[in-house]
């Protein structure tokens, strides 16, 4: 499957419109990854969410450094975030596991 | 040469505007031609998709909620202490009164106009709150005390009668299982398997949990008959600190997100036998509140990283609709 990148707040759901509709779940693929970027799938459908709502455009290189960039940041506030004396399992009992790399597809 | 005299086309209904998609529609599988539109339109075979909610007014993680449907629900409390309590009437959120005690990964149970929360923890503390509170649909009461402070519990039930299950209170995975009768806990048949940051669905006498931390991240399920715990069959996919329908009936629920490791947007749904996948989230979040029922539920909050969101998601059956533009 092929893909396109943009960023775009998801503002939610009005009275009168979702950012995400049912209909748009069925029609192409569509998946949110930190920082806005939306990864949708390169069809007719998937070009349509783009421009209404529009999305701005990225390269995937450029969606996955923002992705990674944020990903970096969340690591190092889970790195920072030391109580004395606690084990590491304790750690992420706490906390949750330290956050994980993300791969745009 | 090839003739084509028997060849004819197949009739096709004419209509001046689509057909609703509303799930479940009679015109499922039907093509018509669209005269408004000027275009062939197919209405597709129903099926469960997540669509965008509403924005919560606070961004929030670690909260938990109840609501019998999507726009019934409500999530309260969140990391580190909050004790905001939000109502979603299937477009927006509205602020109510708040908690008296604030608390994360608490367990919460009850519908819109009745609900309990007990358990849970202050972030960065040692205590994990025995602490219940009542929910009357206007404001929340404190009432009896858990027997077992923890957190990272999962809830089941209504008001008058629910459950709260697992957990871990310091040092330990928990397997205890205190039942709530409207009035205060008693300690009733253990879970087979001790574990934190499970899920759970259903009411009293016939409740589900799946998932947890054990201390691995497993994808146990156990359902509970009034009386004792047995294990059925496992997740599809291990994870912890999932979403769930928790309204749902343990016959007809679905589980969303959770870390696997690393957030995922995985959904699946359990019959009363085994789990199935289904369509995913748009967003993976982990530590995300769920609420309602098997088809019609929401999750609200928390990100890929278990870090305090806004957005939400709302589970719908809806029939897909082609078109065929032939301008």
């Amino acid at each position: 499957m092929d893909y396109k990148y943009s960023v775009k707040v998801n503002w939610g759901k009005t009275s009168t419109d979702q950012f995400i509709k049912h209909e748009d779940r069925m029609q192409f693929h569509i998946e949110g990854f930190p920082g806005n970027v939306w990864v949708t799938e390169d069809n007719i459908y998937g070009e349509r969410w783009i421009a209404r709502h529009s999305a701005v455009a990225k390269t995937k290189s450029q969606a996955q450094t923002i992705v990674t960039d944020i990903v970096d940041a969340a690591k190092d506030t889970w790195d920072n975030d030391d109580v004395d004396g606690e084990s590491s399992a304790e750690k992420i009992t706490r906390l949750g596991a330290k956050p994980t790399d993300i791969t745009l597809p | 040469m090839a003739t084509f005299k028997v060849t004819k086309g197949t009739p096709v209904a004419f209509r001046d505007s689509a057909y609703p998609a509303t799930y479940p529609s009679p015109h499922e599988g039907e093509l018509f031609y669209n005269s408004s539109s000027g275009a062939f339109s197919f209405l597709g075979v129903g099926a469960g998709t997540w669509a965008s909610g509403g924005a919560l007014n606070t961004a929030a993680t670690g909260t938990k909620g109840f609501g019998a449907t999507i726009g019934t629900s409500q999530v309260n409390g969140g990391a580190p202490n909050l004790t905001k309590t939000e109502a979603y009437n299937g477009t927006a959120w509205t602020e109510l009164n708040n908690l008296n005690s604030g608390r994360y990964a608490h367990a919460a149970f009850g519908i819109a106009t009745a609900g309990i929360v007990t358990g849970g923890q202050t972030d960065g503390g040692t205590t994990y709150h025995v602490n219940t509170e009542s929910w009357n649909g206007t404001s929340w009461t404190e009432v009896n005390n858990l027997n077992e402070g923890r957190f990272k519990l999962a809830g089941m039930g209504l008001q008058g009668a629910g459950l709260a299950t697992g957990g871990y209170e310091g040092t330990a995975y928990v397997a205890s299982n205190e039942s709530w009768n409207g009035t205060s806990w008693t300690e009733v048949g253990d879970l087979n398997d001790g574990r934190t940051a499970l899920q759970g669905s259903g009411i009293a006498t016939a409740a589900l949990v799946a998932g947890g931390e054990s201390p691995g991240i497993v994808a146990k399920t156990e359902t509970w008959n009034g009386t004792a715990w047995t294990e059925v069959n496992d997740l599809n996919d291990s994870r912890y600190t999932a979403g769930m329908s928790g309204n749902a009936l343990n016959t007809d629920t679905l589980l969303f997100g959770g870390f696997a490791p690393g957030a995922t947007a995985n959904t699946e749904a359990f019959d009363g036998t085994s789990w199935t996948e289904v369509a995913n989230m748009a967003n993976a979040r982990y530590t995300a509140t769920g609420s309602g029922v098997g088809n019609g539920a929401l999750a609200s909050g928390s990100d890929n990283n278990g870090n305090p969101a806004q957005a939400s998601e709302e589970w719908n059956f809806a029939h897909p609709v082609k078109t065929i533009d032939v301008s």
